[in-house]
Order: C-alpha cells, then sequence, then structure tokens
C-alpha cells in the first residue's frame, strides 16, 4: 500500500546534536550529544507510524525535531513537499497548522492558570489572530467550535470553565487531544501520550485516538515505550536505538519475525499474559550499559551490546538493508552480498582504516572544490 | 462548585444536565480560600487594612497639623483627659517642687531623701519628679509649704497664660456673599484701605506693585555671579519681561492673593484683639466657631481654640508637634517608601530576570554578572553615595533603594522562567506558532505571579526597614516631613526623659511590620500548592 501513494512526511537522514558548552561569555562547543544521529523515514497519510525503543534513544527528540521545536542539526524533513528545516520562523507557522503534538505529560502540557476552554482555544485564537484561517471566526464561533472539540474527545462541555488540576489524568489527556485536534491538522505527533496513565484510561485513549483516526483520516507518529501499545494501534513500526533506527517493518512482520538482534532482544523483554508460555520462554538479556551519545561511534551503535556481534560490526556502521518489502534492517547480518562472520578482526580494521582514509580525502576534496 | 445560579447568556453551555453551571476553581481561588484558613495571615491582612486605611485617609481625620510647631507644649507625655494646659501645669510645678527641696524648703522623710539621690545617682529624672510633685501637692494642700513669693508669680503667669492664648484661623473672607479670591486687585485693595482706616489705595497699591517685583526678581534664573553684575535697570528690564511672559491674567491673580493675604492677616489681627478682650471678661467660651461680621459687608468664619485645650493623646514631640499625627503621616511615607521601592524593584526584576530567562546564553550571562557585582558591594553604601550625589528627598529615596534592590527578584524571576520555558505547556505554545511575547506574557508571567507577589508583600517590611534605618542614619526623610524611622531617630536621643518619644513610632512601625511578614507568609503558604493546609 505504501507504494500507491504520495508519503505525507519524508525525514531524511535527519540529525539532532545538542551542543555541549563550556559556559561563560566567549563559550566554546566542547562536544554535542547526538540524540538523533541520522534516520530516514515516510509516513504515508491515514497510517499510524509507532515508535519504539528504551529511555534515551531519541523517540521524543525525534518527533520535536519534526515539529521544529529543535532546529535540527542536519538533514530534512520534507511535508506536503516542502523541506520545513529551511523554511523562516513566520512560513513555518502555516506548516504548525497541519502539525500537532499530544504530549507525555498530561499534567505538564497544560497550563494551570488557564481553563480548559482558554486551553483548547488558544491554537485557534493564535491562527485567528494572525489571519491563517479560512475565514476569520468571531469569539462566538471559536466558543462554538471548543464545545464540539470537547464533545468529540468526549468531555462534558460543562466543565470549559474549569481548570486542568481539576480533572484526572486520562480527562487531561483528552484536553491536550481536543487542543491538538483544534487546527484540524493533517498529522499529529503523539510523545508518549499514554505513558502516564492507568492501563484502563490507556485503553480508552488509545480508543479514542482510533476513532479520530477513522473519522478524520488523521496520520499519527505515536511513540511509546510500550511494546504492547505500539502492537495495537501502529501501521508500521520503527525501533530506536542510540539517535538511530535499527530496525523499520510493518507491525506483522515486527512483531511476528523480529530480524534485527536489538529487536529480538526487547520484543523478548515484553511480558506475556499467560504464566505457562512465560515460564517457559527463553529471554534475550543484553549484558552492559547504554553508551553515552556524546561519543561519535565507529562500528554499530548496537555492538558493544549485541549478543550476535563480529569483528566486522566493531568498526563499520552498518547500511540500511532492505530484507523484504516491507522490512528494513540495519544489521551486517542481513547483508546478502557478503557473510561477514568469518572476517578475522584484522582484515575488518585494515578494510576500516582504508575506508577512514578515502573517506577523510573525500571531505578534504569536497572541501577545496567549495572553496 | 455547583452553584444554583440560572443560565447566563454568555456563559451558555457551562451548564450541566440539573441547570447548574459549573464553575471553574482557579488556582487563585484556591490560594485565597487556603488564605482565609490562615488567622494571622488574615488578622495581618486586616492590619495592614487598617494602616492602610489610616495614612491613605490622614488628611480627613480630626487630627492637629503633623507640622504645626507650638513651641509650649514641648515634650509633653500622653495622656487621655489630661488637656495640655494641665500637663503644662504641673511640668512647671514638678520643676519648681525640685529647686525648693534642694533650697531645703521642701521637707522630706530622709528615707525619701535618701531614695530622692540615689534615683538622681541613677539618672531616673522622671521618678524624682514624680515623687516631689506628690508630696509637695500634699504638704501645700496641708499648709506645710508655701510657695516664695517669685514663685508665685511665675504660677500666676503661667496660668494667665494657659487661660489667654488662643488659636484663631480666619476663613473663608466672603464681601456680599462673593469669595474674596473671585474680586478684581482695585476692589481687594479697597476692602484692604478700609479696614486700615486709610482714604486711598494708591499707596497699597504700589506697595503691593514692589512686593511684586521683589518676588518675580528673586525667581529670576539667574546664578549670583550674575545677579551681582546686573545694574538696577538690568533687574528692571528683566523683572518686565518676566512679568510680561507671566501673562496679564496671572500676574493678577498673583496681585489679588498677595492682597487677600494682607487682608486675612490684619482680620486676624482685628479679631485676636477682640477675642482676648471677650476671654479677659469671660464673656466667650470655647471652642469657638462663628461667623462674624469684620467691616460693613465683609463676612469670615473664625475659628478659635484655647491652646492649652489641647489633648495629645500619644504627647508631643521636642518642638511640640502631635506625636499621634507624626505616627500617622509617618506611616503614610513609610508605607508609600515600602510600597514604591517594591514596585520599582519588582518591575526592574521581572523586565531583566525574564529577559535573562528566557533568551539565555550571552543576554543571561551579562545580566548575571552584573547581579553578581551587584550583589558584591555592600548596598547600604551605594544608597549612601547616591543619597549624597543626587540630595536627599523622598524621590531619590525610592530611586536609590529601588537601584540596589532589583536583584534579588531578577534572579528568582530568571530561574523561573528558565524553568518555565522548557514546561511542556511552552513547549505546546511553541507547537502551535505562539509568538515569543504571547508565551512570556500569556504563559510564563502568569505563572510566575505567586512568587512575585509573596516576594513583593515580604519585601515591603524590608524597605521600611531600610528606610527607618537611613533616616536613623539622617539619610533620609527631613524635617518637618516625618517618617517612622526618623521618629525613632528623634526619639532615642532623650530615651530615658521622654520615653513615649521613642515608643509609640517603635509600637506602630513593629506592629506593621509583624502584621505585613505574617500576610506575606500567608500568602507564601496559600499559593503553595504542596502546602499543608489543603482544602
Amino acid at each position: 500500500m505504501s507504494d500507491k501513494k504520495e508519503p505525507l512526511l519524508v525525514v531524511k537522514d535527519l540529525k539532532q546534536h545538542f551542543p555541549v558548552s563550556s559556559g561563560g561569555v566567549f563559550s566554546r562547543v566542547k562536544g554535542a550529544i547526538r540524540a538523533v544521529d541520522g534516520i530516514s523515514f515516510e509516513v504515508n497519510p491515514g497510517e499510524t507510524l509507532g515508535i519504539v525503543g528504551e529511555s534515551g534513544c531519541g523517540k521524543s527528540t525525534t518527533v520535536r525535531s519534526i515539529a521544529q521545536l529543535y532546529r535540527p542539526t542536519a538533514g530534512e524533513v520534507i511535508f506536503d513537499g516542502v523541506d520545513l528545516c529551511k523554511l523562516p520562523e513566520k512560513e513555518l507557522v502555516k506548516a504548525r497548522q497541519q502539525i500537532q503534538m499530544i504530549f507525555q505529560d498530561p499534567y505538564a502540557s497544560l497550563d494551570p492558570r488557564m481553563t480548559v476552554r482558554t486551553i483548547i482555544a488558544e491554537p485557534i485564537e493564535i491562527f485567528n489572530k494572525r489571519g491563517l484561517l479560512e475565514t476569520k471566526l468571531t469569539s462566538l464561533e471559536i466558543e462554538d467550535q471548543v464545545e464540539k472539540l470537547m464533545e468529540r474527545v468526549g468531555l462534558n462541555k460543562a466543565f470549559k470553565n474549569r481548570y486542568p488540576h481539576e480533572f484526572s489524568g486520562g480527562q487531561r489527556q483528552r484536553i491536550g487531544i481536543a487542543r491538538a485536534l483544534a487546527l484540524n491538522p493533517k498529522i499529529i505527533l503523539a510523545d508518549e501520550p499514554v505513558s502516564a496513565l492507568d492501563v484502563s484510561i490507556q485503553a480508552q485513549i488509545l480508543n479514542l485516538l482510533n476513532d479520530l483516526q477513522e473519522e478524520l483520516g488523521l496520520t499519527y507518529i505515536f511513540i511509546a515505550h510500550d511494546l504492547a501499545v505500539i502492537q495495537h494501534i501502529s501501521t508500521r513500526v520503527a525501533v530506536m536505538y542510540l539517535g538511530k533506527i535499527v530496525e523499520l517493518a510493518d507491525k506483522k512482520e515486527l512483531y511476528d519475525n523480529p530480524a534485527h538482534p536489538y529487536t529480538q532482544a526487547l520484543l523478548s523483554a515484553a511480558p506475556i499474559p499467560d504464566p505457562v508460555i512465560e515460564k517457559e520462554r527463553q529471554r534475550i538479556i543484553l549484558t552492559g550499559d547504554v553508551p553515552s551519545p556524546d561519543k561519535k561511534q565507529r562500528g554499530c551503535y548496537f555492538q558493544a551490546r549485541c549478543p550476535k556481534r563480529m569483528p566486522w560490526c566493531t568498526c563499520h556502521v552498518p547500511p540500511t538493508f532492505e530484507i523484504s518489502e516491507k522490512q528494513k534492517v540495519a544489521c551486517w547480518l542481513y547483508d546478502e552480498n557478503k557473510d561477514y562472520s568469518k572476517v578475522s578482526m584484522e582484515e575488518a580494521e585494515v578494510d576500516a582504516k582504508s575506508n577512514e582514509a578515502k573517506a577523510a580525502a573525500d571531505a578534504l576534496g569536497q572541501k577545496k572544490k567549495s572553496k | 462548585m455547583f452553584n444554583k445560579k440560572k443560565k447566563d447568556e454568555n456563559e451558555s453551555g457551562a451548564v450541566n444536565e440539573f441547570d447548574q453551571v459549573v464553575e471553574g476553581n482557579s488556582l487563585t481561588k484556591d490560594a485565597w480560600k487556603r488564605l482565609r484558613k490562615n488567622k494571622m495571615a488574615v488578622i495581618g491582612l486586616v492590619v495592614v487594612c487598617i494602616y492602610a486605611f489610616l495614612s491613605a485617609f490622614a488628611s480627613f481625620l480630626p487630627l492637629y497639623a503633623y507640622d504645626e510647631i507650638v513651641l509650649d507644649h514641648q515634650n509633653l507625655p500622653p495622656s487621655w483627659n489630661t488637656s495640655a494646659g494641665d500637663l503644662m501645669m504641673q511640668d512647671k510645678l514638678e520643676d519648681l517642687y525640685f529647686t525648693s527641696w534642694k533650697e531645703g524648703r521642701l521637707l522630706l522623710t530622709d528615707e525619701q531623701d535618701a531614695q530622692i539621690r540615689e534615683w538622681i545617682e541613677e539618672s531616673k529624672t522622671t521618678k524624682v519628679w514624680d515623687l516631689v510633685y506628690t508630696e509637695g501637692q500634699k504638704q501645700l494642700a496641708a499648709g506645710n509649704f508655701a510657695w516664695t513669693a517669685s514663685e508665685q508669680k511665675k504660677i500666676d503667669k503661667l496660668q494667665k497664660e494657659i487661660e489667654t492664648e488662643l488659636f484663631i484661623t480666619v476663613n473663608n473672607v466672603k464681601v456680599d456673599g462673593v469669595k474674596i479670591e473671585k474680586l478684581s486687585s482695585d476692589e481687594v485693595a479697597q476692602i484692604y484701605a478700609d479696614l486700615l482706616g486709610l482714604d486711598s489705595t494708591t499707596a497699597i497699591l504700589e506697595q503691593t506693585q514692589k512686593e511684586m517685583r521683589s518676588l518675580v526678581q528673586n525667581d529670576l534664573d539667574l546664578t549670583d555671579d550674575q545677579r551681582a553684575v546686573l545694574s538696577e535697570e538690568d533687574f528692571a528690564k528683566r523683572v518686565d519681561e518676566a512679568i510680561a511672559d507671566m501673562g496679564e491674567e496671572t500676574y493678577q491673580q498673583k496681585v489679588v492673593d498677595n492682597l487677600v493675604g494682607k487682608v486675612d492677616a490684619q482680620i486676624l489681627r482685628n479679631v485676636t484683639k477682640e477675642l482676648k478682650a471677650q476671654n479677659t471678661e469671660g464673656t466667650i467660651s470655647f471652642p469657638y466657631d462663628e461667623m462674624i461680621t469684620v467691616d460693613g459687608n465683609v463676612t469670615t468664619e473664625v475659628i478659635a481654640t484655647l491652646k492649652s485645650n489641647r489633648h495629645y493623646l500619644l504627647g508631643t514631640d521636642y518642638s511640640g508637634r502631635d506625636l499621634l499625627a507624626r505616627i500617622i503621616y509617618g506611616g503614610q511615607i513609610s508605607i508609600m517608601i515600602g510600597l514604591v521601592g517594591t514596585f520599582f524593584s519588582v518591575f526592574i526584576g521581572i523586565v531583566l530576570g525574564a529577559l535573562a530567562g528566557y533568551l539565555g546564553g550571552r543576554v543571561d550571562y551579562i545580566i548575571m554578572r552584573i547581579v553578581d557585582v551587584m550583589y558584591g558591594l555592600p548596598y547600604m553604601l551605594i544608597v549612601i553615595i547616591t543619597m549624597a550625589i543626587f540630595g536627599r528627598s523622598i524621590m531619590n529615596l525610592f530611586i536609590a533603594l529601588g537601584i540596589v534592590s532589583w536583584l534579588t527578584i531578577a534572579r528568582m524571576v530568571r530561574g523561573q522562567i528558565m524553568s518555565l520555558k522548557n514546561s511542556e505547556y511552552v513547549e505546546a505554545a511553541r507547537s502551535m506558532g505562539a509568538k515569543t511575547w504571547r508565551i512570556i506574557f500569556k504563559h510564563m508571567i502568569p505563572n510566575s505571579l505567586s512568587i512575585i507577589i509573596v516576594y513583593s508583600t515580604l519585601r515591603i517590611p524590608a524597605f521600611i526597614m531600610q528606610e527607618s534605618f537611613l533616616s536613623f542614619l539622617g539619610l533620609g526623610v527631613q524635617a518637618p516631613v516625618a517618617s517612622w524611622g526618623s521618629l525613632i531617630s528623634n526619639g532615642v536621643s532623650s530615651m530615658t526623659i521622654y520615653p513615649w518619644r521613642l515608643i509609640f513610632p517603635s509600637i506602630a512601625m513593629t506592629l506593621f511590620l509583624f502584621a505585613m511578614n505574617f500576610f506575606g507568609d500567608g500568602l507564601r503558604d496559600a499559593f503553595d500548592p504542596q502546602s499543608k493546609n489543603q482544602l
């Protein structure tokens, strides 16, 4: 199905590095935290792309970079044929109407000093004031829209003069969803919208999001660290590790037949609600910690913890291999051209060094050219 | 939360199934509820309100003028029912009894003599006076003691003074029911001439003209050196120019004012003579307040009181000014300094703190280093230097205190803004395309407001203390204007003899500071959602 439609959002080699500086007036940049380090994917209209990964792997940074809350260090975010990264702030506002966010913490994402009415009306009012809506709305029309939105997300419109702290977590998240819907966006970036909620409430919110998608034809990028949630809502799933996408596949493919060693480990960590199977099941337990994202990685990002590591992996960053039309993996195990398991450490090092020298020469040549 | 109210037009929709209006419970409302549960804070608020009311409406209260010097009434002690005259007399008698005791005419028991000597050693003069006065009065009544002729003369003289000295004010001088200020200069001059018994007004008008010219000449914008060089003619020329600049109408009005002042003074003189005569005859009772006809068609309101009839509830100070009035008017100044100083410092603090916090980077670094450097300097020194450079006035005092006191609030606001900058609701606002100013004013400032309010209320007493300290050093407000600090500083100098001059201003100030601090503490608790007195 992905071939037939023009993708709604294309992310190409997106990098988001946060500089670490020494502080002071004449601060020097000492290094960078590579929160997102070169990821590429496409999102088709009407689908839900789930992004999953452990804490600190760059999930949230990815959606914030797409929403241009941070200006990406490098790469492109093409929405409706326009590269958002290169747009000036004034024109970006128009794109913001189409891209809205739902935040993780329903307690922190609503201004405690505003009533529900004001919170939901805020995006409409901002765009109305700037004259970016098709027709200028009167305050009564805005009022009307707010009420409709509240009913649409399952909130009693009688509560519109209340303040966020008077609501439960699930209700607050509904307010957040209503706010995201206020401008009729095409795509909604949901940053762990259910992580802070009870399981029963999670189901309600997920069903609400599903219903809204069917009714309004929305597209979601949905972040979660709960594999069950992702399985429930996604069409396709991207697995992230240390700022890279290690595997991107259709939901069924990924859950039935995980290819990347990290995905396998991740899935094996998810509990299965059947005590018999759970008891017999063999778990893959990873050793070591996630490396710090402030260093440039020489080899595969996962190699330090990988149970299937080969000498080749320590000095070669894997490209994305397409094992089927619906599944892409970044792992040397799936390179059809060569079997790397027999390459010794020395050979790998020699190859890596020559590659690095070549890359350096290329970079130098490019510099000269540009001069 | 559910109020049984009928559906309102503009609140349509905010009504639940049972037709009850659903109202939001804002954080501010919550805070107010919590504050009302805090008894000390409410008492503090009430006290602060009373103070604010008293100082705001001081000029409408039945007080003596705070800067009215009555030299006879120096250092009178506080009293509820004894009039100033009686106090003066008691004061005199104490003095006389003491002299006669020293001369050996007032005989006391050996025990009392020893006691008095001991008190004198310890310089407890008030106790000595009290003792000799009570003993003396007893002996005088019993006939064991008599005044000498010269002493009796002094007492009689004082008694006469007390009985005859009057306060007379002349208001509302009217001619045929028209206020005298509305008349032309010729008419007023005529009235003045009639009062003096002169035939023509020429001399009067000439005199006034001369006075006006010399007034204008004094007001000319010239340095002393220039004045020394200028000749008579030059002066005359310049004065003519100045008068021409003023315009005919303004000049005439000034002439009328000058003449009216003279008429008032003359009427006062005449009335005083008459009232004194009546007083000696005993045909008048005080307080006296009547419209009288002065001369033909000129009428005026005369208010007269006996000086010695005055009551000073809190006593008087070293130049006979009413301490109660001075404390209330002093409070006006002190509270104003607290408010204006806080406003200055909070305003500067919010602007700079918000800038530093939101923009970050180099701006933040520079502003914060300035704050650090200013913190490092002894702030009282800066205030004193500023006052020395720009001169001593209330306005300069505000500025000097404002300059040094925005530091803490700037740091606080910066910290608050920095933490709010990364909060999710600000990110949400940014993701929906809100501009920077909207984020600062709609999201950040309202959310920092509670700490700013709390800080400000706790800051007001600090300002009053600082002003008091400066006044104590002699750098604050200047006499006759009073502030609590200057009153206390004056009181300290004669603490042992006239303790009320220190005690009452101190109590007034302490009470206010306590109230303000309790109120501020209450506010802090009320605005803190984690506080224990939850609803």
